[in-house]
């Protein structure tokens, strides 16, 4: 169970995000509320990548006392991703598989759910379209089984295929046990969800 | 894929500074060889003259550990700051997943590819001195740099393993009254991105009130101004590096300011309470050695020259070799007339162009001009 304890995150003086209480188990948790309430800020706080008040913690495993231990049980796909542009979009999947212990069967799968073949060898990401990047973003997210899976807006910039594609894998990594939080300003969702409007938290 | 994030990048971003480097050693080099033609009995010892010296006599030992540490400083911003930007988000939550063991042993191998020149050359001075000599004495340079570089890796690895916290800086920006210290960008512009460059020129102007206070002659009223004119000359002149940084950071993220309804003069001086925060380390050493009052003339002059190389600056635009130019012309010229007792001529004379100058082109149309080229 992923648990959020007296979260609060301000930007200098603006406080921005407070939680009293949440927690989140092993289901499709759809974040909404309006631009500003917070969704991708929660969302950067549960991968580490923010600081925050409060406390964070997975089945017990703290995120501030512990982050190598929490952060092992996550993955996260940005908005609009940023990579280092120099680097081909293989490399930085090798060494995601490499920390998140995917396989390459897994990797082969997506590659091709996706249909990234080709241009993810040696293309370097500098070149990538923004719908491409946001392919490369949801393939590092779904390496190595994550517990918890945080996707900040999806479905921007796809094509309808990897639509569909990002649908069906966010079902199997659903039945696979995974806890899903993703934010979207689609009107509905082709899955079941829980939804949490955050501009009323 | 680490040592491609950051080592090849270290090496792209400062590949000038390398450059520039090799070409000093290398005519170094050619110049001796040259030399050696007429000084065939001293060639050798001048060749190895550097390599020695820095593995055995206190001095230069001391200089190569403050280069040794400026450069190692400058390895451990690069790698803070790059690790804060958004395209390494990504090694939150998955380099930082790894043991300590792992971390530590991939930072080392970056530290260490990174810091490949000066850990070469400390080894080679080393070999040098011992083989020549027979002395142990570069070890402890060797020694030395290994420690900064273990140092690096735990630094590096303890602070960029916490999650992005707000910056303390911008908290202090944001308590700042703005309009009455619009100065304070500036300063924390300096402090946040050029911290090595200042630690680089207070040291070399450190050095200079030292070496003027300890070993110069200044008892007498009449030399007494005229050496605390040359080494306000001098101070200013190594100062010239920060002042082009500014200039070229004012010139893309504050050209704004231009906008402000204030007069030419009051442009001109607004400058002045920046310079004079700019100068606090400078002014404190110069008490210690010179006392209150000669430290206050020390200031005053040193504004004035100030003031003059940043109208310099904003004439010459980013042209860094041409000001470089200058400024050696300035020197040169403000020495001889110091040394023919001009003292006011070069004070007065200084300012008056610093005004004129500034009048002219207090624009940054030189910037935009060298950019677009």
């Amino acid at each position: 169970m992923l648990k959020i304890e007296n979260l609060k995150k301000s930007f200098v003086k603006n406080l921005v995000l407070q939680i009293d209480n949440l927690e989140f188990y092993r289901q499709i948790y759809w974040l909404k509320g309006e631009n500003g309430c917070g969704k991708s800020t929660l969302l950067k706080c549960l991968a580490g990548i923010l600081s925050f008040h409060g406390e964070i913690s997975y089945n017990s495993i703290s995120l501030k006392r512990s982050p190598e231990k929490y952060l092992k049980y996550v993955n996260y796909s940005d908005t609009e991703a940023v990579y280092p542009d120099f680097l081909s979009g293989m490399q930085l999947i090798k060494f995601f598989a490499e920390s998140k212990e995917g396989s390459i069967a897994e990797i082969e799968e997506l590659i091709d759910d996706f249909e990234m073949i080709n241009y993810i060898n040696y293309q370097p990401i500098s070149s990538y379209s923004s719908g491409m990047l946001k392919k490369l973003s949801l393939v590092l997210a779904f390496i190595g089984n994550p517990e918890i899976l945080l996707l900040d807006e999806p479905y921007i910039t796809l094509d309808q295929s990897a639509i569909l594609v990002l649908n069906d894998r966010i079902v199997k990594q659903h039945s696979h046990g995974s806890t899903i939080l993703l934010t979207s300003h689609l009107n509905a969702l082709p899955f079941h969800t829980e939804v949490i409007d955050l501009s009323r938290i | 894929m680490l040592i491609n994030i950051f080592v090849t990048d270290f090496y792209k971003k400062y590949a000038k500074l390398f450059f520039f480097s090799f070409c000093l050693f290398v005519s170094y080099f050619l110049f001796i060889q040259i030399a050696g033609v007429f000084l065939d009995h001293s060639r050798d010892f001048w060749t190895l003259f550097l390599s020695l010296q820095f593995a055995t006599e206190p001095i230069f030992i001391l200089i190569f550990w403050i280069l040794a540490f400026l450069y190692i400083l400058l390895s451990i911003r690069y790698l803070m700051t790059e690790l804060v930007s958004r395209k390494l988000e990504f090694l939150r939550y998955t380099f930082f997943t790894k043991n300590i063991q792992r971390r530590y042993t991939a930072w080392l191998i970056v530290i260490a590819l990174i810091n490949f020149p000066i850990l070469f050359y400390s080894l080679y001075s080393f070999t040098i001195a011992f083989v020549i000599l027979g002395k142990f004495s570069g070890l402890w340079t060797i020694l030395f740099v290994i420690f900064l570089c273990l140092l690096s890796v735990v630094s590096i690895d303890f602070s960029s393993r916490r999650p992005i916290s707000e910056s303390p800086i911008s908290n202090i920006v944001l308590s700042l009254n703005i309009q009455r210290y619009f100065f304070a960008i500036n300063l924390i512009n300096l402090f946040k991105n050029k911290f090595h460059l200042i630690v680089a020129v207070k040291t070399l102007c450190f050095l200079a009130i030292f070496i003027t206070s300890n070993y110069m002659e200044y008892e007498s009223d009449e030399i007494n101004f005229k050496i605390l004119l040359f080494l306000s000359l001098t101070i200013s002149s190594f100062t010239t590096v920060i002042l082009y940084n500014d200039f070229l950071f004012e010139g893309s993220k504050l050209i704004f300011s231009l906008n402000f309804p204030l007069s030419r003069i009051e442009r001109f001086l607004k400058c002045i309470p920046f310079f004079l925060v700019l100068m606090i380390p400078e002014e404190i050493f110069s008490i210690t050695q010179f006392g209150l009052l000669r430290s206050i003339i020390i200031t005053l002059t040193l504004l004035v020259f100030l003031l003059m190389i940043r109208s310099g600056i904003l004439a010459i635009g980013n042209r860094p070799m041409l000001i470089l130019k200058t400024l050696t012309v300035f020197y040169f010229i403000s020495l001889l007339l110091l040394l023919y007792n001009l003292l006011y001529t070069v004070l007065v004379l200084s300012f008056l162009i610093a005004l004129i100058l500034f009048i002219r082109n207090y624009k940054f149309e030189k910037l935009i001009g060298k950019n677009e080229n």
